[in-house]
């Protein structure tokens, strides 16, 4: 990571609502590095569209200050117009235009020339499979296909920066696989930082290089996922279930430590990551692989960290 | 304004490309305005260009049907009474398009938060009002000389208007769309801005001198007329069929044009798009 400006610089962020009594933003402070994928989590009403809105230069903050690469956007948005691009939850004003023509004015008005506009639109149509939508008109467009035409509109005159809130919703699980890899070729070809909103945590983790959650407007935990997974149960999880007819092999499972039963086929078996092995090697000894429909070992996800973290105790506490 | 000088510009790590734009000079600025006007346009044009017919009928309908009611009722009057309704007529069909669609465009546009498209983009907001108001003038104009034609026809009264009043036809619906674009933009939300759009409506349809001499209103209403832009655009427009055209019809003009600009500015500044 360069030493160079963050790209943005978050101080003391407090944004409310309804003269003060919603505090959405209750003094954030973070950092967003150059070339980096951000991952910004937290539950609904977390406060996550009201940060966006403010990155983003849509909104103005009440207090604290917001730097873009130094300049602060709280005072003056234009640098955001410049250098920040963004897919948001509202919808664009856009949808009697054809897929072709939204990208071809939005390239042109983000300060592309028409000529660069019209090839940059085509190489993001077939980027993102929309071949046979061009000629289409955004607002006819069904759920998923509108999604990437809409991520098609932030994507176009390569903004240095780019805002993503939710971009996999909608999209089947061919095309969000598409949608993570184009995000990770975007910050490693072209260097782009990219802040990512989303609830998708099982499937941004591949991406996702630092991790923010925040809840009630605060930061509520920040680091890289592997930082976040230390702070909360670092036991690996054995996942088995016993084929038909092999349920006695419970007691055997039993056996094995700590072990819990789902059903009479499922169990799941708790251990540390020194003494996984023996329990693995026992299981394989005992039991064997062909009495075992599925035999799976994983360490907690970011998705665990997640609920572990923003999940109900947190909302209890508050 | 930025600086245009920084100690530090930001680059990209990985194409070493400058993150940071420079700041343009003027004549890429000026050349700037005008593409970005021409996209936002195609924009705003986009939004009606499939429902154009409607938006003719459903301008042309209420003025026509005054038209025809006004034939019945008016057969032998004189041609000074007869210039009023045909002209009359014509600044109804302003009130159509330039304020109620307009208006109701732009306050949905406020609701349903469709300016963050716009607020995210390096462009101005007058260029956005500006696109939004052309649009509407262009889709008013084919109205206003359908409504004048036939309503020569129904009264058998044709003229050969002064060439000015190519002047009145594209000022009128300008100052007109300023109005509608103001209401659009001050108001709440959408049913707010229809109402005001109405009592406008009645407003001018009733309560000025489109259809009946100024000096003919009690004196209240003559205050009242005398603040309101289709006053001047009926009256312009009369002057210009009627043959003779004096001092009135600069002031007409004059006035039709501030309001224009004045309404600009204001939309301008009311419509704060980093608000909420």
């Amino acid at each position: 990571m360069s030493t160079a400006t963050p790209v943005y610089e978050v101080r003391d962020l407090v944004k409310t609502y309804k003269a003060g009594k919603v505090r959405a933003n209750d003094g954030l402070s973070f950092d967003i590095q150059q070339g980096e994928i951000f991952g910004l989590l937290g539950p609904n009403g977390a406060g996550k569209s009201t940060l966006v809105g403010q990155l983003t230069g849509l909104l103005r903050p009440d207090s604290g200050t917001l730097r873009l690469y130094g300049h602060d956007i709280g005072r003056d948005s234009r640098l955001a117009t410049e250098v920040v691009a963004a897919l948001t939850q509202t919808p664009l004003p856009l949808g009697d235009l054809t897929v072709r023509e939204v990208l071809r004015v939005t390239g042109h008005l983000r300060g592309l020339t028409r000529r660069d506009a019209r090839a940059e639109g085509e190489r993001l149509i077939g980027l993102l499979g929309l071949g046979d939508q061009r000629d289409k008109r955004l607002g006819k467009l069904s759920g998923g296909l509108w999604r990437l035409a809409t991520i098609a509109v932030a994507l176009i005159g390569e903004r240095p920066v780019l805002v993503l809130d939710e971009p996999t919703n909608e999209l089947d699980p061919v095309n969000r696989r598409m949608i993570w890899d184009l995000l990770l070729r975007l910050k490693v070809e072209s260097g782009r930082t990219i802040i990512l909103v989303t609830h998708n945590v099982l499937e941004a983790e591949r991406v996702i290089e630092r991790v923010g959650i925040i809840d009630h407007g605060r930061v509520v935990a920040w680091g890289t996922p592997g930082e976040l997974k230390a702070r909360i149960d670092s036991r690996v999880h054995l996942e088995l279930t016993l084929a038909d007819g092999q349920e006695g092999f419970g007691s055997a499972i039993a056996s094995l430590g700590q072990a819990t039963r789902v059903t009479d086929r499922h169990w799941v078996v708790l251990a540390g990551r020194d003494g996984m092995p023996a329990v693995m090697s026992r299981v394989l000894q005992d039991i064997g692989l062909d009495r075992l429909d599925d035999f799976r070992v994983s360490t907690p996800s970011l998705e665990d960290v997640y609920l572990h973290l923003a999940g109900e105790p947190l909302r209890e506490d508050a | 304004m930025r600086a245009t000088v920084r100690e530090e510009v930001p680059r990209n790590a990985v194409t070493g490309a400058t993150v940071v734009p420079a700041t343009p000079g003027r004549t890429a600025r000026i050349r700037r305005a005008a593409d970005t006007f021409s996209d936002l346009f195609l924009i705003q044009f986009s939004n009606v260009r499939t429902a154009w017919q409607w938006i003719f009928l459903v301008s042309a309908v209420m003025p026509l049907g005054l038209l025809f009611f006004l034939s019945f009722l008016a057969q032998s009057a004189r041609p000074s009474t007869l210039l009023y309704y045909i002209t009359g007529n014509v600044v109804v069909a302003l009130m159509l398009n330039p304020l109620f669609m307009l208006s109701g465009q732009l306050s949905w546009a406020k609701q349903s938060k469709a300016f963050d498209f716009y607020a995210g983009l390096p462009i101005s907001r007058v260029a956005l009002i500006l696109a939004a108001i052309s649009v509407s003038v262009m889709f008013t104009i084919p109205g206003m000389v359908v409504l004048l034609v036939v309503g020569m026809a129904l009264f058998h009264l044709w003229i050969v208007p002064s060439p000015l009043i190519v002047v009145v036809i594209v000022l009128s619906p300008l100052a007109l769309s300023g109005l509608g674009a103001t209401v659009g933009v001050v108001a709440p939300n959408q049913q707010v801005a229809g109402v005001v759009a109405n009592v406008f409506m009645v407003l001018v349809m009733f309560l000025s001198p489109v259809f009946v001499p100024l000096s003919r209103l009690p004196v209240l209403l003559q205050v009242t007329a005398r603040l309101l832009p289709p006053t001047y655009a009926a009256d312009a427009l009369r002057q210009t069929l009627s043959g003779h055209l004096d001092a009135g019809f600069i002031l007409d003009i004059g006035i039709l044009a501030a309001f224009s600009l004045v309404s600009l500015y204001v939309v301008t500044s009311r419509l704060d798009w980093r608000s909420r």
